[in-house]
């Protein structure tokens, strides 16, 4: 088959979708005419594709009769609520507007108060440990299917641009910790995460912790707010670290099974939490205590991490360690941090902020 | 030449136009005619990218009654058919997502990544002679590619949908889509390659 410039399949590409515009319809016309390889490519295609046609074998059914029925009865249901609702708004307005004039007796209301009170104090003392347990384990599941969802768009993009992961202009010795920042200068490691959320590859809110936010909903970010914003507003936006990318020509996919994200970075959670912070230019040098080389990340109460691997898998861990000795969370043989830190070599895992 | 499916000029038999003004002051009757034009279409859509009853129900009826909700905020002059999808696609991802959140989380569900180009892809093809199959052999191809496209990852098995059966212009996916033009195409190559790949091996499984 002769060979065609990648220039050439992609006009074919766009002429086979009927995507071209005159002058690309006027190229193609002409390759299917005279180039041979052109012939072959285009005919293959629509050879391949046309398969999905049997999609539509036994499926050509028009919608049913019975479906569009339901749906108008929904669409008259809605659109009599909402007359109805404006009715009882009024009505309830006018209610709440009347003077009440009888009070009942003080002392038979504290009666009443107190019992349920004491009644709810016991049924609480003896719920809430153990539903305050589920709660934290239905978290840790849903901070894992998150980061099952992030490892997909990860993947979806790493294969749409030749295996390189998401990643803004950035290199070794910028400031990785200013998540929030609305500058020019890419400083926050968290940038490069921000391009999935900008390019629809996943939705923003995959990027919080239930166990972080302790399941409160934070302001939904609509489109346009998307695409004005060169990374997540602040903190409560993203509460995973990930991998500290240097060189974005070098953030390729690892063919090895090495962690690649995880649930917030205990190090230097206490000063991202602060909300002054963002604000601020200078990073106060943090010094490793021997409880900050040992606590766990504070989105499942201490109790470990989720880390999400290159693989695509997530685990929970109880430790920070990979490999039995490489911390997670710490550039080796490092004991002061200011923001700036740089792994020596690719082996050592650093996920920040 | 590829065969030509749902028209992209699609001409309703009203005018559209005054239809819309109608359905945007309320009426009842006039939404019932934009229901009645494209159900068909919209049915066709969600049946090839949700592929369980319920769900095509679901999104189905949802589309209708947002797009009958926010009807004060629609462009008038603007055509209805790429609104409509968009609603319909964001719906769509809605009962998928819905479903996943009541199913068992699946830690490591990875899209395949995409190793070949479309040029290696397309010329692993053996043969691009299409010969007639008989009913059995229609409905077993039928099952193969709905497994497929099932497998697919949610935003290549729309885009691949949007382009192949709907016909939508590379602008109106990515309006459709809210991303850019560039993502749409460099989506839609991996979706071709996703597909072709998969049925390749299923072909050559299966001897067709």
């Amino acid at each position: 088959m002769d060979t065609l410039t990648k220039e050439q399949r992609d006009i074919l590409l766009d002429y086979y979708f009927e995507c071209a515009d005159q002058q690309e319809t006027d190229i193609a016309k002409e390759l299917l005419e005279t180039h041979k390889g052109a012939v072959e490519f285009y005919n293959k295609l629509h050879h391949s594709l046309s398969a999905l046609d049997h999609l539509d074998h036994e499926t050509h059914a028009s919608c049913p009769d019975h479906l569009v029925e339901k749906t108008l009865e929904r669409l008259y249901l809605h659109h009599t609520e909402t007359v109805e609702s404006g009715w009882l708004e009024k009505l309830l307005r006018a209610e709440s507007e009347k003077i009440v004039t009888r009070r009942p007796s003080f002392w038979r209301n504290f009666a009443q108060a107190a019992a349920i009170a004491a009644g709810i104090f016991i049924i609480a003392s003896l719920f809430i440990p153990v539903t305050r347990q589920m709660r934290a384990q239905a978290w840790k599941t849903a901070c894992q299917a998150n980061l099952s969802k992030i490892a997909l768009g990860l993947t979806q993009y790493a294969d749409e641009h030749n295996g390189f992961l998401p990643a803004v202009a950035t290199k070794a010795g910028n400031p990785w910790w200013k998540v929030g920042s609305t500058g020019q200068e890419n400083q926050s490691n968290t940038r490069h995460l921000w391009v999935l959320a900008k390019l629809d590859y996943l939705q923003p809110n995959v990027f919080i912790c239930p166990g972080y936010s302790k399941g409160k909903i934070i302001v939904k970010l609509d489109r346009s707010q998307i695409a004005n914003l060169a990374d997540f507003p602040d903190r409560r936006y993203i509460t995973y670290s990930f991998k500290l990318i240097c060189e974005p020509n070098k953030a390729v996919r690892s063919d090895s099974r090495v962690p690649i994200m995880a649930d917030a970075n205990p190090i230097f959670e206490t000063r991202l939490k602060n909300p002054n912070y963002q604000a601020s230019t200078q990073f106060e040098p943090i010094k490793l205590s021997g409880k900050l080389l040992t606590i766990n990340s504070i989105n499942h109460r201490r109790a470990g991490q989720n880390v999400m691997f290159s693989d695509g898998t997530a685990k929970f861990l109880t430790e920070r360690l990979f490999d039995q000795n490489d911390d997670i969370f710490t550039v080796r043989d490092l004991d002061t941090y200011r923001g700036t830190e740089t792994p020596s070599e690719e082996k050592d895992i650093f996920l920040v902020p | 030449m590829k065969p030509v499916g749902n028209t992209k000029n699609h001409k309703s038999n009203v005018n559209e136009q005054e239809l819309l003004h109608r359905y945007a002051a309320g009426d009842k009757e006039a939404f019932r005619e934009i229901v009645k034009q494209y159900k068909d279409p919209l049915y066709a859509f969600l049946r090839r990218f949700l592929n369980q009853q319920q769900l095509v129900e679901e999104a189905f009826q949802e589309t209708f009654l947002q797009l009958y909700k926010s009807r004060k905020t629609f462009e008038k002059d603007r055509p209805i058919r790429p609104w409509l999808f968009t609603i319909a696609a964001n719906k769509a991802r809605d009962v998928l997502r819905k479903q996943q959140r009541q199913e068992t989380v699946s830690i490591g569900s990875m899209a395949e990544p995409a190793e070949l180009s479309i040029d290696d892809v397309v010329n692993s093809l053996k043969s691009y002679e299409i010969t007639p199959y008989d009913e059995a052999e229609k409905a077993e191809r039928a099952e193969k590619v709905r497994k497929i496209i099932a497998e697919m990852p949610e935003n290549l098995r729309e885009i691949l949908i949007l382009a192949y059966f709907e016909q939508f212009s590379y602008k109106q996916m990515a309006d459709i889509l809210s991303i850019p033009i560039g993502t749409v195409k460099s989506r839609l190559h991996t979706a071709i390659v996703f597909f072709t790949k998969k049925w390749k091996s299923t072909s050559d499984d299966g001897n067709f």
